[in-house]
């Protein structure tokens, strides 16, 4: 009784929250996003802070109780290293120095919107020691700094990426859709010349247009552009196929009528009722987006050092001797594999609950 | 003269691919002229697939016609271009309730969108105030402008439709089937308000429909339609009492409930106007 006065969004939200996985999965990205926008004050060190005496430092342990089995405030010690008679680098914590875990630090300064200058950070050690909560990479850069400051890049690409190709594809596909007939014939022509390449390759060819002296920005705007420009006809094609039958609609017919403009149908009546569909694509296909920057990123032509991104970090564990020996800059994968999952499971509840005919196979 | 229908002509085509050409599949309207008097309701009846509606839209410009002329208060057709205040003067109210009305507008955005488009500027406050009046005059109680379509019954989501033509301030409103997927009683309590109404807004309808009784108690004149022709018009009256036509003897002999040698008079009637049966409903004339 309670549902009668909602919109069909109201119910669909109502059902999307009884459903614990989404929600979760929701949360866990909250908290990934979070963590990307408040990297600066999260991360104990910024993305290019590196010591080389700590490369491929295991993960620093905490301790709580000192040598002699008393109760301290949490510290860690400092790590001296030797090499083995292979020429690996052995760490080995140092009891003598002691530093304990120290919160509202001052670190490496940021700019947060490029304006104010802060150095607070949530947690660190006093300069001469360090932490490395995941790990340290082959410069001694801390990972878990790194993976933050990397799920900006990788984080947003998706999004970003969505935004443009889902307009251009709405736009597009409600246009075709539409109008039918001779404009409807040419605009699929042009989506289909897109489908024809198969994605990746048509990513590497549009990347090596991009001029080798752009700065980390104009590569990352750049690759966003590629990836949404990749992205659109796929869509485009599924929502003129929807406008083919909206636009049959009386309530089409009637707006239509009485006067209003095509673009206000278009955009007032017709793509509104793709909604519910346009959700669940975008939601399914963010993941695509993150895999196809990490992917770039990972054989080198995505984002460069030292600017990080997850694809980026894992293009480190590519040899089998770094993935044997530290284990943990495997770690990055986790991040995208979670997002990925996160996405993909809120994209299919997302189904569920939008479109009842849809039902899972 | 209201509305002047001449010669108008809708075809529809089959295979418009790239490299094949078209050919004609229906001939929906063919050659139809009709004149529609101010105050004097027209009621256009004719089975499934005669071209009704493709008439209607024809006239609000929702086809465009392959040729043949609309002429609109002797001032000759009316353009696309929504400020043309001819386009105003003729509303269209659809058949079905349940889908001429956005179903993720409510009430009021479908409503606002109307006056949106009567090309004047008024405050916030009035437009609350003419669509309540509007409501009002269908017989919508005022809360209705919050709700949504789904929460409506079929006869008050046509009249929700019927506010919303009314807001446009329309001559001549065109109703499509308008009562067709109504019960009998809400067809009678609809059939009332556009009685009603006419008086109020001083309206000409053009009432298309295939149930005669609902026909003859509203219109002085009927034009009777039959595969995309207008075969048979006269006063309501006459018509009744002596059909010309045998589409038109047939179509009131069933709807009075006669018996009809069905055979004969289809053998009669293929035999006249050598027609082809290209399955469904759909006729051509060859």
């Amino acid at each position: 009784m309670k549902d009668y006065h909602k919109s069909e969004f109201q119910i669909a939200l109502g059902s999307f929250l009884r459903n614990r996985a989404a929600v979760v999965c929701l949360w866990v990205l909250g908290l990934l996003y979070a963590g990307a926008i408040f990297a600066d004050f999260l991360a104990p060190y910024s993305y290019q802070n590196e010591d080389r005496d700590y490369s491929y430092c295991e993960p620093t342990r905490v301790h709580v109780r000192d040598e002699e089995g008393r109760w301290q405030r949490p510290f860690v010690y400092g790590m001296t290293v030797s090499f083995d008679q292979y020429h690996k680098r052995v760490y080995q914590e140092d009891r003598a120095r002691k530093y304990p875990v120290e919160f509202f630090v001052q670190g490496d300064e940021y700019r947060p919107l490029g304006l104010l200058s802060s150095k607070l950070r949530l947690f660190g050690v006093a300069p001469e020691g360090r932490i490395h909560v995941l790990g340290a990479d082959s410069r001694g850069r801390d990972l878990f700094s790194r993976i933050l400051y990397g799920g900006r890049i990788s984080l947003s690409i998706g999004l970003l990426g969505v935004a443009i190709s889902f307009s251009i594809g709405l736009l597009v596909g409600g246009i075709a859709g539409y109008y039918g007939g001779r404009v409807d014939n040419i605009l699929m022509r042009v989506c289909e010349m897109f489908m024809m390449v198969p994605g990746f390759y048509l990513l590497l060819a549009l990347r090596s247009v991009v001029p080798a002296n752009f700065n980390s920005m104009q590569v990352y705007i750049s690759i966003v552009v590629i990836l949404s420009f990749i992205g659109w006809a796929g869509l485009a094609r599924i929502i003129r196929g929807m406008c083919l039958s909206l636009r049959e609609r009386e309530f089409v017919l009637a707006a239509k009528s009485m006067g209003v403009s095509d673009l206000g149908i278009i955009v007032k009546h017709v793509l509104p009722h793709t909604i519910s569909y346009s959700i669940i694509a975008v939601m399914l296909s963010i993941p695509g987006y993150i895999l196809a920057e990490s992917a770039l990123s990972l054989i080198g032509l995505g984002i460069q050092d030292p600017y990080a991104s997850w694809g980026n970090l894992l293009s480190e564990a590519m040899g089998i001797l770094q993935i044997q020996f530290a284990p943990w800059i495997l770690i990055p994968g986790l991040f995208i594999l979670v997002t990925v999952m996160c996405f993909n499971v809120i994209g299919d509840c997302l189904r569920d609950v939008l479109d009842p005919k849809i039902k899972k196979l | 003269m209201l509305l002047r229908i001449q010669n108008l002509k809708k075809y529809f085509y089959k295979g418009s691919g790239l490299f094949t050409a078209s050919r004609v599949h229906v001939k929906a309207v063919d050659g139809v002229s009709l004149d529609v008097h101010a105050g004097q309701h027209v009621g256009l009846v004719g089975e499934s697939g005669s071209g009704k509606s493709t008439l209607a839209r024809l006239i609000v410009r929702l086809y465009e016609p392959e040729e043949g002329t609309v002429i609109w208060d002797g001032r000759g057709g009316f353009c696309k271009k929504r400020s043309h205040d001819a386009r105003r003067d003729v509303q269209m109210v659809f058949q079905d309730p349940y889908s001429s009305l956005d179903p993720r507008f409510t009430v009021r955005r479908i409503l606002l969108e109307a006056l949106s488009l009567c090309g004047e500027k008024i405050s916030p406050k009035e437009q609350t105030g003419r669509m309540q009046s509007v409501l009002a005059s269908v017989g919508l109680e005022e809360g209705a402008l919050g709700r949504f379509p789904h929460e409506f019954s079929g006869g008050e989501r046509q009249r929700v439709a019927i506010a919303r033509a009314l807001l446009m301030k329309p001559r001549l409103l065109i109703l499509d089937e308008a009562v067709s997927s109504l019960d009998v009683l809400v067809q009678q309590q609809i059939v009332e308000l556009l009685l009603q109404l006419q008086k109020d807004y001083s309206l000409t309808y053009l009432f298309i429909t295939h149930n005669l009784k609902i026909v003859r108690k509203l219109c002085k004149r009927i034009a009777v339609m039959y595969r995309g022709k207008i075969v048979e018009t006269a006063e309501t009256d006459e018509l009744f009492k002596n059909p010309l036509h045998p589409y038109t003897q047939r179509l009131l002999a069933a709807a009075m409930d006669y018996r009809v040698h069905e055979t004969a008079w289809i053998e009669n009637f293929t035999e006249k106007f050598q027609l082809i049966d290209k399955g469904n409903s759909h006729f051509v004339l060859e």
